[in-house]
């Protein structure tokens, strides 16, 4: 004769006491939400520069001169600082999760980890901004 | 919404996907172009229309292109969606998740369009 387990007793969610800007864990974590807006519009910026390189050298030029422009840069520095936040964030998340002990292998040393995501960030980005910049290719 | 559900394993590979593309390749690109570019930090010849074409419409470029834009567009779905649900918007997560779902397929569709055009 089996029985069923009683259900694990849980307690209610807690609301924060005050305004969620005076925590810095949820304030982190709105942020981090909010980020999937600020990703998704720095791809509908470089979206517009495939359709403008698909278009013309005049499209193109065009483009840049609308992104020089002071809403163009009003509009582009936020989203950099968003998605630097972002990779921040992520690359943090990144490096702790292979540290949760999963069966028999020892996990990673935190170093190890942190050397291979924060480096891996700046030898891509380098890599990239010489592409870009005409330094190599 | 059962669907949405029993493919929770997906938007999670996507989600992941296209995190960690837009960590490691998002803020330089956008550097790049959204900013040293236009402000003239780099020389005529490294934004000229030709180069920047070329990098762009080659087989690897492309592949970078479509995959980062697309991916990024359901990594952003799946963490709004999971952002309205935690914020008390769960009897309305279908509509949603349809919604953010569609747009990042649309996102996915009009990316694959344009690259497509190069």
């Amino acid at each position: 004769m089996t029985t069923q387990a009683p259900p694990t007793p849980t307690a209610p969610a807690r609301v924060p006491d005050g305004w969620w800007l005076e925590h810095p864990r949820y304030r982190n974590y709105v942020f981090f939400a909010a980020t999937g807006v600020v990703l998704s519009a720095a791809c509908v910026v470089l979206l517009f520069g495939v359709h403008a390189l698909a278009t013309g050298h005049a499209a193109w030029q065009a483009y840049l001169a609308n992104l020089g422009s002071v809403p163009g840069q009003i509009l582009c520095w936020p989203l950099l600082l968003g998605t630097l936040f972002f990779a921040v964030r992520w690359l943090r998340v990144g490096v702790k999760i292979p540290q949760v002990p999963l069966g028999p292998l020892p996990a990673p040393p935190a170093a190890a980890l942190w050397a291979a995501h924060f480096g891996g960030l700046l030898a891509l980005s380098a890599l990239l901004l010489l592409i870009l910049s005409g330094v190599i290719l | 919404m059962k669907a949405i559900h029993r493919l929770e394993p997906l938007w999670w590979l996507l989600f992941g996907a296209g995190g960690f593309l837009a960590a490691m390749l998002l803020p330089a690109l956008l550097f790049g172009v959204g900013i040293a570019a236009p402000q003239g930090w780099f020389s005529e010849y490294a934004i000229s229309f030709h180069r920047v074409h070329g990098l762009a419409a080659n087989p690897l470029g492309r592949l970078l292109l479509v995959a980062l834009v697309s991916l990024t567009f359901w990594h952003s779905a799946h963490h709004l969606r999971h952002f309205a649900l935690d914020l008390g918007l769960r009897r309305h997560q279908g509509p949603i998740s349809v919604g953010l779902y569609g747009l990042a397929l649309l996102g996915t569709l009009v990316s694959i369009a344009l690259v497509g055009r190069l």
